[in-house]
């Protein structure tokens, strides 16, 4: 072998060189990716305005630019601010009974073992009801307010975040515990410690998730018997073939989730910047 | 028994562990109880260095889960300056082979960790907390997650977690062992650096025979399931020690060849033990 070399390149030339190239690759990866995004989205938009007329009756399915202006409509008149706040009050006060109630009754099962292990048949059972066949009983219960669909929406949260918790608790590293107790750790100071900064990733994600569940359990409440909310406004809308109108509730509805879940996801990263984890619901 | 680890219960004594038993019943439908110590005697004096060595599954992390409390005996003694360990013993210091830093802490509040525990006011814990990071040359890392750090960091801060609170007994269980060799042996001249300020009793589980050598005073062989105390050896290799040339001093060989004699008869002889 021989180790002589034919030219020799300057270090830092090398180092810069490399870095640019990092930088640029990046660059142009950023910009497919956005790129790729606003492409699909228009490329979708246009296909609403323009071409999906042409395979189904125009009625049905509205296009964008009606969809927008019945929106603005909406705004003008009130109609959208009434609807929304019904369904944000009733998605938002079931959303927060739920999540305290599903964490009480985790830190109960955690603490007292046996009690999990006999409630779990009836938590798995229960969890295996779809909620949704559930709804049509609250009305018969709860009546026709707001009511039923705060409890349809607690329901939906509160196993979720139950399974979660239990979870997250479960999920703690024997070794992390032990050696904690070992250093001094027990009881309060281990729970403060220990078990609540362990749970919280399972327990933060699934309260992130389960916002979409809170209004899906609102919705469902308005579809079957309301006189107001969103849920209200889409069912009422497509049953007069109000089609923009029945859209304009649909994109506000998904524009509340995506909103609620970006506020709490920022908070999250605020909170817990050591982790992220899976959910499972 | 070579000197130092004498029968007989003297209050001098650090820690003892008298004529131990101990069982498992696995999980499981047609479980037998294994029996993982039996009759394990030997007792520790203040401020030795001692390490246990055998093939693995022989109870040597047991006898450390036996000191912390957070395993009873089946029958047998365990005692520690001077009174039988009842339930999670807070009085020692314990180094696992997983560094067990809490991963929401950066490094400064997980060294901090045990003095928090132990109520020691904050301005005074941080000072400690801070000496000892400087000690095994972290400073500058204090504000990172221990995600943020490599294996031999979360290493080194592991443990000046558990030396920073001062427990006259540490038990360590093989904790350099995921680390690279360069790395070990690096750690191990910090760590005899740090014993040697305050002078703990250390019992040290290791499959490193090297390592053992290096490090320890005493150095007690098992023999596979069930664990017994096979035999004790004597390192009488002159501290402070070089860990970086510990295999050149004078009598280093002998020891080690012995010390594989022993272990090598246990693994190649496992076949009744199976």
């Amino acid at each position: 072998m021989t180790m002589s070399r034919l030219g020799r390149p300057r270090p830092g030339g090398v180092l810069s060189r490399t870095a640019a190239h990092a930088r640029a690759a990046a660059v142009a990866d950023r910009i497919r990716v956005y790129g790729g995004i606003a492409l699909l989205g228009a490329a979708l938009l246009l296909f609403w305005e323009f071409g999906a007329g042409l395979i189904v009756d125009r009625k049905y399915v509205s296009r964008p630019t009606e969809v927008g202006a019945e929106l603005y409509e909406l705004a003008i008149s009130g109609d959208l601010w009434r609807h929304t706040s019904i369904t944000m009050y009733e998605a938002g006060l079931g959303y927060l009974i739920g999540v305290a109630v599903g964490l009480a009754a985790a830190i109960v099962l955690v603490a007292v073992p046996l009690l999990d292990e006999i409630a779990g048949p009836f938590i798995q059972a229960f969890y295996s009801i779809p909620k949704i066949a559930l709804a049509p009983m609250f009305i018969m219960w709860f009546g026709l307010g707001t009511l039923p669909k705060v409890m349809l929406a607690a329901l939906m949260v509160f196993l979720i975040v139950l399974v979660n918790t239990v979870a997250g608790v479960r999920g703690i590293s024997p070794g992390l515990i032990e050696v904690s107790r070992v250093m001094g750790a027990r009881g309060p100071s281990l729970l403060r410690t220990v078990v609540l900064p362990g749970a919280a990733p399972a327990v933060v994600a699934s309260i992130r998730l389960t916002f979409s569940r809170a209004m899906v359990g609102a919705v469902l409440g308005e579809f079957i018997a309301a006189t107001g909310g969103l849920g209200f406004l889409i069912v009422r809308s497509s049953r007069q073939f109000e089609t923009a109108t029945m859209f304009a509730g649909i994109v506000v509805v998904a524009a509340l989730v995506m909103l609620v879940n970006a506020v709490i996801r920022a908070a999250e990263a605020r909170l817990l910047p050591w982790s992220s984890t899976e959910v499972h619901g | 028994m070579t000197e130092g680890l004498t029968p007989g219960r003297d209050p001098g004594e650090a820690l003892r562990l008298d004529a131990v038993y101990k069982a498992f019943v696995p999980r499981g439908r047609k479980a037998e109880p294994l029996l993982a110590l039996e009759d394990v005697t030997f007792a520790a004096r203040p401020g030795e260095f001692i390490s246990l060595v055998g093939p693995s599954g022989c109870g040597k992390s047991t006898v450390l889960n036996l000191l912390a409390g957070l395993m009873r005996p089946s029958a047998g003694h365990v005692i520690h300056a001077g009174r039988e360990v009842h339930g999670v013993n807070t009085e020692i210091g314990y180094i696992t082979q997983d560094d067990n830093l809490l991963p929401w802490r950066s490094m400064l509040r997980n060294v901090e960790y045990g003095l928090e525990l132990r109520g020691v006011p904050r301005a005074q814990r941080r000072d400690r907390a801070r000496e000892f990071i400087e000690l095994v040359g972290l400073a500058g890392f204090e504000d990172h997650y221990p995600h943020e750090l490599s294996g031999g960091m979360r290493k080194r801060a592991g443990i000046v977690r558990t030396l920073a609170y001062e427990s006259g007994v540490v038990l360590m269980d093989e904790p350099f062992g995921p680390l690279d060799a360069q790395t070990r042996v690096i750690l191990q001249d910090e760590l005899l650096k740090l014993w040697d300020r305050r002078r703990p009793t250390v019992l040290f589980v290791t499959h490193d025979l090297v390592e053992a050598i290096a490090l320890s005073d005493h150095i007690l062989t098992f023999s596979g399931r069930p664990g017994r105390i096979k035999r004790a050896y004597q390192v009488n290799l002159p501290r402070p020690r070089d860990v970086f040339h510990i295999h050149e001093q004078a009598g280093f060989k002998e020891l080690y060849d012995a010390l594989w004699d022993d272990i090598r008869a246990e693994i190649t002889g496992a076949g009744h033990a199976a």
